[in-house]
């Protein structure tokens, strides 16, 4: 008989552990996650990146921040002025970070699942799958800017009840 | 003292960046590559052979598994130390990694330390080099 592995989706207090670890090893300054709380609307343009995870597990992380956050990611990463990023670098720099945060997720979900590529689109809802929901996120300043951090789980046949057992 | 030559491969140009900064401060002369194809492309037209890969795993093109399978069957390439730095943290991965003949293993969200211990467990670098600020 196979065994069904449960998947072990993170806490927002985990989600947060993740995302202040990835912060602090590239970014300068503190984040501070706020799990639980909404997060402020971005009140400039907004940046979203996405990773999906698919496999016995199947979601996506997604990080929404404004732009001129996202140029700041950036500017931290390639230690380049702001002004001097191309549209190209801020997409691949929270790309990147999205994949990071993505990526020890779907470490902590333990069950056999592969990562995408990142996406990255100016507007959330052509990320959003009418067949996800969100089972948790945490919401977050960095310098003064609101992030949030959200993970999405895609109602499957067969996977999402697995995943509700274990979440 | 011969230069030593690091080829960092990641499909990110801001990951790309922050390796490149922290092996030149560990004293590699260091090349970029986008994906495992550019990267093999690269060595093949260099006039000096590459001491160390750091290597992502998810990439366009070619992944990195599959460029540590071509780099293994490469005769010519059989010096090179190859490093996964990746944020597939499973241990199924590792092992499928170092199976294929990964030399060492490094999960992103990595420090600078982190990339100098491991080098200097290869090898590669003096443990002097630990202190030098990134």
């Amino acid at each position: 008989m196979t065994e069904t592995i449960s998947p072990a989706l993170p806490s927002s207090v985990e989600l947060g552990e993740i995302v202040e670890q990835v912060w602090s090893s590239f970014l300068d300054g503190e984040i501070i996650s706020m799990p639980g709380e909404d997060a402020p609307p971005a009140h400039n343009q907004q940046m979203v990146a996405s990773v999906s995870i698919s496999g016995d597990w199947t979601g996506h992380l997604m990080i929404v921040t404004g732009k001129d956050c996202a140029e700041l990611i950036a500017s931290n990463m390639f230690q380049m002025e702001p002004d001097e990023i191309s549209t190209a670098e801020v997409a691949d720099a929270i790309g990147e970070i999205a994949n990071m945060v993505g990526g020890s997720v779907k470490g902590m979900v333990g069950v056999a699942a592969a990562l995408s590529l990142p996406q990255v689109v100016l507007d959330a809802s052509a990320l959003v799958n009418l067949d996800a929901r969100k089972v948790v996120s945490v919401s977050a300043q960095w310098n003064g800017h609101p992030v949030e951090i959200s993970l999405w789980e895609r109602s499957t046949v067969g996977r999402s009840e697995t995943a509700r057992k274990g979440a | 003292m011969r230069n030593v030559y690091a080829i960092v491969i990641d499909d990110s140009s801001a990951m790309r960046m922050i390796l490149k900064r922290i092996v030149t401060n560990l004293g590699f002369d260091v090349t970029l590559a986008e994906h495992g194809r550019d990267a093999l492309e690269k060595m093949e037209s260099a006039d000096h052979a590459f001491d160390v890969a750091l290597i992502d795993w998810n990439m366009p093109e070619m992944n990195g598994l599959q460029y540590i399978q071509a780099v293994r069957d490469d005769p010519r390439y059989s010096a090179v130390t190859l490093m996964m730095v990746t944020t597939e943290s499973e241990q199924g991965q590792m092992v499928r990694a170092l199976a294929a003949g990964a030399h060492e293993y490094l999960i992103k969200p990595f420090t600078p330390d982190a990339v100098a211990e491991k080098l200097e467990l290869l090898g590669l670098i003096r443990p002097a080099y630990l202190t030098a600020g990134v």
